[in-house]
């Protein structure tokens, strides 16, 4: 939807127009780049939805996981909004904190929310309230360029940060670094303080809880592998996306990253791909894994919220979620499709996704959500992320900008 | 047979009114909404209507902007901007003008080059750019092989706060010389020639003639090149977008992206409004002056 289509909604919704459905019962679906890899099973499971659902006809609207965001504030402040989007957590919840998404939690059944890993529903979750139902999941694995690794004279790889940061300098020597981390403008950096045993609030969630001694430890860490020269600085603004980019000309030696990623690195560095071996996920000194979530959410202004959420219930029950799993190199956020063999099984000639599958499906079982929400997430993350570049680029020191980051989220926190 | 704007007084309306109705759509009309939304908390998707997701709370928004150092520093990065992208975008674009306006087959492929830029999609710019700017990018190699007394050490040229805005305007100029280009190409074709053999005659320099002839022709434009420059300097987004994010430290957040921020990630409409409206005055300065000027233009 352009800009100028968005402006017609708001517009046809001032005027008392909103779409409304002329006959039977009708459920918007938008999900997050499915088209073209995954159409068939998407309109196969929404076909088998209307059949189970007589008189219930679905839409399915693709939208590129670009725009999803934009076009989402557009449909709900236009009053069109979709009655059932794929959106992540943090997205949703600065909708939810708006009042745009529907609490779900009376509408769910303790044998329902049972059905869901823990920590899935928890991602999905706002102040207690359900306001989505968890889809699919992921955790990061270490994918690792053997080619660099070898040329290093390198051999394991090592499971934690510290662990890996040791082995700089031999990578340095052959123009490589050892890993980028994410802390360009992501949660990633909260992830890697949790990593390491941090605690981000106190039990109220009313306060800060960081700066303590394993914090301050934590953060210099982080902080001294840029002062160091360990990681470039150009490394505080990178995404995810360039990131890859960087793994896939050879500029790092270990890519943390969900395994549906290797599909990217197949199709852009084939060469490459030939030469990856895949691991656990690097971590901190905890030793906590952590898992990404996709969800289902149900606008506040949906034409029929019981559809919607009878197909976000279809779409994530495990026989389905088991079969996108298939296709997909995703995993399940129900536990029964997590328990199938599919993901515990190598056949003689698996390859290395299937091996990433089984790496970050053991690691499901231990997973945790690293950073629960947080009121105001999106603030807190930016004054963290602000505290850590300036230590990082020198400005503070490490243990002065965590105080200040203290202080910030303090004040935040605070806020109505 | 009468013309349809001889037989009504309303036909000139019928017209216009298209394009009337176009424009009050997608312009007039979100511009309202926006002033409204200036003066409240917008809670989106909260009502099926608009208008019901509003919250009024008067000047809260101004309050709270007139009291957010982060909307002051947006606002000097934006005039930094500006000051720092205009300059060039007016007097470079009449030096490769001047250099192109030639009636020579060999000139069209260097118009094209320094046009191209303008059509690059602002994505590919951003990754093309991102990547020159690299510690182990072109910047820095070019940078130390010609200025290795300046330049000791390669630089992160769009993760330092020093260097972020400018780099960024780097790229806006890069993409902006050709479109300018264009506009002082039409204004040199448009002095008649006679007067350059006139003081070709005369024994005047090359040099000379550009110094008192080309460049007094050339004023008119170079005063429409620097009002539009300004312009666009105020709402300039995608190349922040692309490059920085703003960052680091809001080293680059200017008024228009800090606008972004506010209405798209942190979902504050209201204030983002209210930011909009600050934007809205600061660019109908500029506004009235381009008027003014094209008016002065049209009667001289």
């Amino acid at each position: 939807m352009t800009k100028g289509t968005a402006c017609l909604l708001a517009i046809l919704a001032l005027t008392g127009c909103a779409h409304e459905t002329t006959s039977g019962r009708h459920v918007e679906f938008w999900t997050m780049a499915l088209k073209p890899t995954f159409t068939g099973y998407i309109q196969s499971t929404l076909a088998a939805f209307e059949k189970q659902h007589p008189g219930v006809t679905v839409t399915w609207v693709d939208v590129p996981g670009s725009a999803i965001e934009d076009k989402t504030i557009s449909a709900v402040s236009s009053g069109t909004s979709p009655d059932l989007v794929n959106l992540n957590p943090d997205f949703s919840q600065r909708l939810g904190s708006k009042g745009a998404l529907l609490d779900l939690t009376a509408s769910l059944s303790a044998d329902v929310k049972a059905r869901y890993f823990p920590s899935a529903l928890e991602a999905t979750s706002l102040d207690g309230k359900i306001i989505g139902i968890p889809w699919y999941l992921s955790t990061q694995v270490s994918i690792v360029n053997r080619a660099l690794w070898r040329k290093a004279g390198l051999d394991r790889v090592p499971t934690d940060y510290r662990g890996l940061a040791a082995l700089a300098p031999r990578l340095k020597a052959i123009g490589a670094v050892p890993v980028l981390p994410n802390l360009g403008d992501s949660i990633h950096l909260l992830e890697l303080l949790a990593m390491d045993g941090v605690p981000l609030l106190t039990p109220d969630r009313r306060h800060p809880a960081f700066d303590t001694p394993v914090g301050r430890k934590s953060f210099r860490f982080w902080v001294g592998l840029f002062t160091s020269g360990t990681l470039p600085k150009e490394a505080l603004s990178l995404d995810h996306r360039e990131i890859i980019d960087r793994f896939m000309s050879g500029q790092s030696a270990v890519l943390g990253s969900g395994p549906q990623f290797l599909k990217t690195i197949r199709d852009n560095a084939p060469q490459l791909y030939k030469d990856l071996d895949v691991g656990p996920q690097v971590g901190g000194t905890s030793g906590r894994v952590g898992v990404s979530v996709m969800n289902l959410v149900i606008p506040t202004i949906c034409n029929d919220p019981q559809d919607a959420l009878d197909l976000a219930l279809f779409i994530t029950n495990g026989e389905n979620q088991l079969a996108f799993c298939k296709l997909a190199g995703i995993l399940p956020s129900v536990k029964s499709a997590a328990a199938d063999p599919f993901f515990q099984t190598l056949g003689a000639t698996a390859s290395i996704e299937d091996r990433a599958r089984k790496v970050a499906s053991t690691q499901l079982l231990r997973s945790a959500l690293l950073v629960p929400p947080m009121p105001h997430q999106n603030d807190l993350k930016r004054a963290m992320n602000e505290a850590f570049q300036r230590a990082a680029l020198g400005q503070q020191s490490a243990d002065e900008a965590l105080k200040q980051a203290a202080a910030d989220w303090e004040r935040i926190l605070a806020s109505p | 047979m009468k013309r349809l704007s001889q037989q009504s007084p309303w036909a000139p309306f019928l017209f216009l009114a298209p394009a009337g109705a176009i424009l009050s759509l997608f312009w007039f009309l979100p511009a309202i909404m926006a002033v409204f939304a200036s003066f409240a908390q917008v809670n989106l998707g909260s009502s099926r209507h608009f208008f019901g997701q509003f919250k009024w709370i008067g000047l809260d928004n101004y309050v709270a902007m007139a009291h957010d150092p982060l909307f002051y520093k947006s606002l000097l990065n934006s005039w930094i901007y500006l000051i720092g992208v205009v300059p060039p975008l007016v007097v470079l674009p009449l030096i490769l003008a001047i250099l192109v306006n030639r009636p020579n087959r060999a000139m069209g492929p260097f118009r094209v080059a320094y046009y191209l830029p303008v059509v690059i999609p602002i994505v590919v710019v951003g990754l093309v750019w991102k990547w020159l700017y690299a510690e182990n990018g072109l910047v820095n190699f070019v940078g130390q092989s010609l200025f290795p007394w300046l330049l000791r050490h390669p630089l992160p040229w769009l993760s330092l706060p020093e260097t972020a805005l400018g780099a960024v305007m780097v790229v806006t100029v890069w993409k902006g010389l050709g479109y300018y280009m264009m506009i002082y190409l039409a204004g040199l074709q448009a002095i008649p020639r006679d007067i350059y053999e006139s003081a070709d005659l005369d024994g005047a320099s090359p040099l000379q003639q550009h110094r008192y002839l080309t460049l007094p022709y050339m004023v008119p434009s170079m005063g429409l090149v620097a009002i539009i420059s300004c312009i666009n300097a105020l709402k300039a987004f995608a190349e922040i977008w692309v490059l920085t994010k703003g960052g680091p430290l809001d080293a680059s957040t200017t008024t228009v992206y800090y606008l972004y921020q506010q209405a798209f990630e942190n979902l504050n409409m209201g204030y983002a409004s209210a930011l909009g409206m600050v934007l809205f005055a600061m660019t109908l300065v500029f506004s009235f002056l381009n008027k003014g000027y094209g008016d002065r233009a049209a009667m001289a």
